[in-house]
């Protein structure tokens, strides 16, 4: 991993009225959340979708700009190159998600008892939730252009929910049982508990995903200049 | 910094990822021999067990959503000490609403739930085998909640 290029990432996120504006918006649901909503609800999914939003920059539009022509002329490994800018997505993201866990037990701690268990496993299930989001946007970066890992991110998820519903209805259940199970290794829904087999589910998918994202980006063609 | 150096395989990653699968495969291994726990029985199983026994029923109407209920799973079915305290003690029958997946529940489990009343979950009845109520505890809010209502059942 490079030091340089997290904190790059980072610097680059918190300057950025979008993202700090998407930040308070998810403190501010949470803090709704403590008030009116079911502990540790709500704020899970919004910070699912900013790791859609900032993991769609990771590396796909670096090529588009013609800026990892520039990067990549340094002295740095590839593949630490795009970890490290994964690795700084990821800890933005996970921030906004224990700061809204922090917003949600301060506004219940006003009230009286704090859940803790259940806004704590809504923070550890969204940290394993995101970081699969972002490695998988990490993927696809590395052999699209611009935003078009988010393009594929949605139509990958939209393609096998319609065919596990096709395959539950037409197909034998053999072949409906592993469309079931491609579909849930690659967006697996979120258990309401802590379990430690999902954890370590998205934890293994999104480290394969981001060794094949490594392997693609390392001997990927980089184009001179903006397209 | 050599061309070929800046293209090599993160070897670190790699290991990641082959522990990490390896960690996953055991887990689950582990996980299908691990039996012990609450020994759950179906509706028409718990009842059939109850008329030959003087062991009271009991009821665990839970659904797959509630987040509360995986607690309740997690803090008390799941402690081995608690779990073989209730499996010597009554007949544990888990009662799951489908409600939210399918639309609709199984004809056994809407009677069982408008029998007792049952509007949220988790909702734990302990009933004879006539399914007369002795007890009930509504919502979950820690272990000793339970283990009260365990007592005041003995």
């Amino acid at each position: 991993m490079s030091g340089v290029v997290i904190a790059e990432t980072v610097r680059r996120h918190l300057t950025n009225g979008m993202f700090v504006s998407f930040a308070i918006v998810i403190a501010l649901i949470a803090i709704g959340v403590s008030q009116y909503g079911q502990p540790g609800s709500a704020w899970p999914g919004f910070a699912v979708l900013l790791a859609v939003v900032t993991g769609a920059g990771v590396i796909g539009p670096e090529f588009s700009s013609g800026t990892l022509q520039l990067i990549l002329v340094k002295p740095i490994n590839r593949a630490v190159y795009l970890l490290s800018r994964v690795a700084g997505v990821v800890l933005l993201v996970w921030s906004v998600s224990a700061i809204a866990a922090l917003c949600e037990i301060a506004g219940r701690a006003l009230d009286g008892e704090v859940p803790w268990s259940l806004i704590g496993t809504a923070l550890v299930n969204s940290m394993g939730d995101t970081l699969l989001v972002c490695a998988l946007l990490a993927l696809f970066g590395t052999f699209t252009r611009a935003y078009f890992n988010v393009a594929l991110y949605f139509a990958l998820q939209l393609t096998l929910a319609l065919l596990v519903g096709l395959a539950r209805r037409k197909f034998t259940p053999a072949i409906a049982q592993a469309v079931v199970a491609v579909e849930q290794n690659l967006f697996p829904d979120t258990p309401p508990r802590f379990d430690a087999e999902w954890l370590l589910l998205v934890a293994s998918n999104a480290a394969i995903a981001l060794v094949l994202a490594s392997f693609i980006f390392r001997r990927r063609e980089v184009p001179y200049g903006a397209e | 910094m050599a061309r070929n150096d800046q293209r090599s395989v993160p070897i670190t990653l790699l290991v990641v990822a082959a522990v990490l699968l390896l960690a996953r495969v055991v887990l689950h291994f582990n996980r299908a021999d691990d039996a012990s726990g609450v020994k759950w029985l179906t509706i028409e199983q718990g009842i059939e067990r109850a008329r030959s026994s003087d062991k009271p029923i009991l009821f665990d109407f839970t659904a797959e959503w509630c987040a509360p209920c995986h607690l309740l799973d997690a803090q008390v079915f799941a402690d081995p000490k608690l779990a073989a305290e209730i499996n010597r003690q009554f007949i544990p029958v888990r009662v799951t609403d489908r409600q939210q997946e399918d639309g609709r529940n199984t004809p056994e489990v809407a009677a069982l739930q408008q029998r007792f009343g049952v509007t949220g979950f988790p909702t734990l009845i302990f009933a004879d085998a006539m399914l007369t109520e002795r007890a009930r505890m509504e919502g979950f809010s820690g272990r000793r909640q339970f283990e009260q209502v365990m007592k005041q059942v003995r």
